[in-house]
């Protein structure tokens, strides 16, 4: 086990080179977005991505898991759809002319699950969610049911101004260790997405990672050394966004974990065996963004969670 | 520095060269300020003070002795507020990367092990110049070795303080201020000096011991004496001949005074003088 570890840390930049170039066979640019993804899929957590309609953010879920040798699985989620639809449920089944119960799994069995508009779904479906988010289990009647391993919720949303959403209860947005913004291509990023998508043959990608190597890269995410200095920072970090003027609720302390777990993965990703500031400052958007609810008048001014998060980064 | 990594070891060394290179910032921070107490004594003539006051002794090195002891009192409250650790010594990717397989020196993960390697082959060619050097001071647009700038001041300043000490040597031995002060001095030792030889001319001209108290000036026996009583002695006096010289009340040439009645005598006198000189003649007729 030792040796294979000492292998996969010798080739993870290999390997995450080949991700990346894989991806990126599909996916124009959002060089950003791809490497916030990994990092959350290193480091074991769930992702939100939020972006305007159109911007690839299914496609780029998609071509992730398809690098990966994961059972993939989609949920279009729609104001209609049942909490059942998700966890699975519970069957009657005729089995040499006796009736036996059967549990039928949903979607949520897989390793990754793309949860397409989640705030499209009720409230009620949304947190059907939380357990096998949080808990990596789903109870269905009095039976409860393991999810294997490695486990991601990748969930697109539309930005909530927009009609026909349900907003995320607050304890749910807790539950994504990260969430990231897709913003537009630019011009030439825009121009290679027509050409590359109005040929003949649309691009396909190949799995370059096994399940197994997966893993093995979230265990060596963890030992990833960080100084007590920066473990510090991040949890002034954390702690400042609950006291920090304009702010109505900061951030819990599953946010210092995240921090510190999505710099670690950074850290892997970019092939250095130590965290640095630089991680600390990088992770802290998209960690932070959604656990930090602004005051009225910070909103009536414009503020956003991100320039809080930049204020107070530059503070520590 | 528990653990057994082998660039603990060199840690183990830069720190030993990092707590030299702390020492001597410290030492020259106490040199400046130092140097800097002491010209400003030197300005006030403190150090003159001393030396005349206590040429010769202990005493006179006081205002030095101060300044050092503030000097070194200055560094430390300096110190305190400039902390900084050997790892900010250490170039900054070096620096993050050994701060955290440090703080991580208990793992034996892959990734530890990896990291402590790299720290190892980094550490081993860091040398004590490096930590010197990493710590400047910026001057406008230039910035130098913090070590190499701060030496320089103290030369600097002690080479000043030297130049400034030595231009007011001859004001520090005589200071205008004390000038008054050393004739005194100068005039008292002079009279003890001379007490014998007073009392030897005194009994010439016929005068006893017993003219302390006595005013000073007289003419007896056809002899100008100037009489001075040392100030603060409990006995003694000295007589001096001095040159003859005219005074208001030697109206008739010696030894052919013509008598007149003494209210008459009196009267002549200049008034300013008029009641030393007749309590002066009373007390000689009882004596």
């Amino acid at each position: 086990m030792r040796d294979d570890l000492i292998n996969i840390y010798k080739d993870a930049p290999a390997i995450f080179d080949t991700i990346k170039e894989e991806i990126g066979r599909v996916v124009v640019g959002q060089k950003s977005v791809v490497e916030q993804i990994l990092v959350g899929i290193l480091a074991g957590g769930h992702i939100l991505l939020e972006s305007n309609p159109g911007l690839g953010k299914t496609l780029l879920v998609k071509t992730i898991a398809g690098t990966t040798g994961l059972d993939f699985s989609r949920i279009q989620c729609t104001p209609d759809l049942m909490p059942a639809d998700i966890t699975g449920t519970t069957l009657i089944e005729e089995v040499e002319g006796s009736k036996v119960f059967r549990f039928e799994e949903g979607p949520i069995f897989a390793n990754i699950v793309l949860a397409d508009e989640i705030n499209r779904a009720s409230p009620r479906t949304q947190s059907a969610m939380l357990e096998a988010m949080q808990e990596k289990q789903v109870t269905v009647g009095k039976n409860t049911y393991r999810l294997e391993e490695p486990f991601f919720v990748l969930a697109t949303q539309n930005p909530i101004e927009m009609e026909g959403t349900f907003p995320l209860p607050e304890a749910q947005l807790d539950r994504f260790l990260l969430k990231v913004f897709i913003d537009y291509p630019n011009q030439d990023e825009e121009y290679q997405i027509m050409e590359r998508y109005t040929g003949h043959a649309e691009p396909r990608v190949e799995r370059v990672i096994t399940r197994r190597e997966l893993l093995s890269l979230q265990q060596l995410t963890r030992d990833i050394p960080i100084s007590d200095d920066l473990k510090g920072a991040a949890i002034t970090a954390v702690i400042s966004t609950r006291k920090w003027e304009g702010v109505e609720y900061g951030a819990s302390p599953r946010a210092s974990i995240g921090l510190i777990l999505a710099s670690k993965a950074r850290a892997l990703l970019n092939g250095r065996d130590y965290v640095s500031r630089d991680d600390l400052d990088v992770m802290a958007y998209p960690i932070l963004r959604h656990r930090i609810i602004l005051s009225f008048d910070s909103e009536r001014r414009g503020i956003t969670a991100d320039q809080v998060i930049s204020d107070i980064m530059k503070s520590i | 520095m528990d653990g057994s990594y082998e660039f603990l070891a060199d840690l183990r060394r830069l720190l030993g060269v990092y707590r030299r290179f702390e020492l001597s910032l410290y030492l020259l921070n106490a040199g400046i300020i130092a140097s800097l107490i002491y010209i400003v004594a030197l300005f006030l003539g403190i150090p003159a003070f001393f030396r005349f006051y206590w040429q010769g002794s202990a005493v006179a090195a006081v205002p030095a002795l101060i300044s050092m002891i503030l000097g070194l009192f200055g560094a430390k409250v300096l110190g305190r507020r400039s902390k900084s650790d050997l790892f900010a010594h250490l170039e900054e990717g070096l620096s993050e990367k050994t701060k955290a397989a440090y703080d991580n020196r208990d793992s034996r993960s892959v990734v530890m092990q990896s990291l402590a390697q790299d720290v190892k082959k980094r550490l081993s060619m860091v040398g004590s110049r490096d930590i010197m050097n990493r710590r400047r001071l910026t001057f406008g647009e230039r910035s130098v070795p913090t070590f190499q700038a701060k030496a320089a001041a103290v030369i600097l300043l002690l080479a000043f303080a030297a130049a400034f000490s030595q231009s007011q040597a001859g004001e520090e031995i005589s200071p205008q201020p004390f000038k008054s002060l050393s004739d005194l001095r100068d005039r008292a030792a002079d009279l003890f000096g001379e007490e014998e030889v007073a009392e030897a001319g005194a009994s010439d001209t016929g005068i006893s011991g017993e003219i302390y108290g006595k005013p000073s000036l007289a003419v007896l026996e056809e002899v100008n004496l100037e009489l001075v009583l040392y100030p603060g002695s409990a006995a003694g006096f000295r007589s001096k001949e001095i040159e003859p010289m005219d005074r208001l009340f030697t109206t008739s040439e010696a030894g052919e005074g013509v008598a007149v009645p003494t209210e008459q005598y009196i009267e002549s006198l200049p008034p300013q003088n008029r009641e030393i000189i007749k309590r002066y003649f009373e007390n000689l007729a009882t004596s």
